[in-house]
């Protein structure tokens, strides 16, 4: 890999872990405090 | 390696990869259809069946595309995860037939029960993006699944030599997005209608997995690319010739510079750039096999003198300049032409 390619690679991983990271605990704690179904994933629920 | 564009280059090795791959993609669906058969007992209702079936499908894509993930950091910190990079483009193409699978059983069960219309209105409930929970996670596993169709499209050597090794490796990047969105459609899907500890367990498990050996192998690479104080003169120096392995390389690097690959045949003693031709693979921690350096990715191979791949290939890699001083290799960091001759003997090491 060049130079600038492994750059980019290391400061991607980082922000994509954050992301992921902040969105993965925030999908965890708030699926417990879900009161009622989510309508838009009646269906889902359904499958 | 090919002088020219076939649509699989099979042989022995990639037979035994294929081979292995669709036994363990095989093994993991029936494994996990009969578990779930077990633990549903009643699962003589088809609707069941078809739950089992997206379920069992959409795991194996997200088993496959975190061992893909996983495979290039693996062979960079240790060496023996190698043979898994050889043909890594095929289980690529195997997690995208894997993905769609699952996404057409989806289609599937709302086509047979006629409410193919609530998925588009799931899809389309513009109102929903706004939210979090709630979110049409749906969206997020199409868009994981055109990008891996991209990535799936363009893996022949074809596109790579089209778009050039910087502007292809530039592009499967996008494989870490495909990542993140399929874990958020896991995340905001499936671990939401289930409350399981078992999915956030294993999903968490595997990203804070994938991601650790990435940080972990950027983290060594950022020591080895600060590179070196050149002399006054711009050189770099290598060391004694006898440090440099026989067969094998050493990696220098000015500051702020690519990195040169510094192998040792013998008495002969040759700088090349550090990136293969092929997928600009790190050369300089490959050997040197029947006489040429031979990248550890793919097995691409050039000649020491000039950086010339052997006929009838025609790659050709940038060389450096190396002098002996004082008993140091040192190296000129500035590329001469690639094939240009420029390696060293050393009369001492006979």
């Amino acid at each position: 890999m060049t130079r600038s390619h492994r750059l980019a690679h290391r400061a991607f991983w980082l922000v994509l872990a954050f992301a992921v990271a902040l969105g993965f605990t925030c999908a965890l704690a708030l699926r417990h405090s879900k009161g009622a179904e989510v309508p838009g994933q009646a269906a889902a629920s359904e499958r | 390696m090919s002088a020219g564009f076939r649509a699989v280059q099979w042989n022995r090795r990639k037979l035994i990869y294929d081979a292995v791959l669709l036994a363990a993609i095989a093994a993991y669906i029936l494994v996990f259809m009969a578990v779930g058969r077990w633990v549903l007992s009643s699962a003589k209702d088809p609707a069941e069946w078809d739950d089992l079936r997206i379920r069992a499908f959409g795991s194996c894509a997200f088993i496959l595309l975190t061992t893909i993930l996983s495979i290039g950091p693996l062979a960079r910190l240790d060496r023996r995860f190698l043979p898994l990079l050889y043909n890594r483009r095929h289980l690529g193409v195997a997690t995208f037939f894997v993905a769609l699978t699952h996404g057409w059983f989806i289609v599937d069960w709302f086509l047979s029960r006629g409410k193919l219309r609530d998925l588009v209105g799931e899809v389309t409930n513009w109102p929903d993006y706004g939210k979090f929970i709630g979110f049409p996670f749906e969206t997020l596993g199409i868009t994981a699944l055109f990008i891996l169709f991209l990535m799936a499209a363009t893996s022949h050597d074809f596109w790579l030599e089209f778009l050039t090794p910087p502007v292809w490796k530039g592009l499967h990047m996008a494989l870490y997005l495909a990542y993140g969105l399929l874990v958020m459609h896991i995340a905001l899907g499936v671990m939401q209608d289930e409350h399981h500890w078992l999915i956030p367990l294993l999903l968490g498990a595997a990203f804070v997995g994938v991601t650790g050996l990435h940080l972990l192998a950027g983290h060594r690479e950022r020591v080895l690319d600060r590179g070196t104080d050149a002399a006054s003169d711009g050189w770099l120096r290598v060391g004694p010739p006898l440090s440099i392995p026989d067969k094998g390389a050493r990696i220098v690097a000015a500051r702020g510079g690519e990195r040169i690959a510094v192998f040792r045949d013998g008495t002969q003693i040759g700088a090349l750039s550090n990136l293969c031709a092929h997928q600009n693979g790190p050369l300089g921690e490959g050997k040197i096999i029947d006489g040429c350096v031979t990248c550890p990715w793919h097995g691409y191979q050039y000649r020491l003198a000039d950086g010339c791949a052997p006929p009838p290939f025609h790659e050709k890699l940038a060389t450096y300049r190396l002098r002996l001083k004082a008993g140091l290799v040192e190296v000129d960091p500035r590329p001469l032409p690639p094939g240009t001759p420029a390696a060293l003997s050393c009369a001492e090491l006979a």
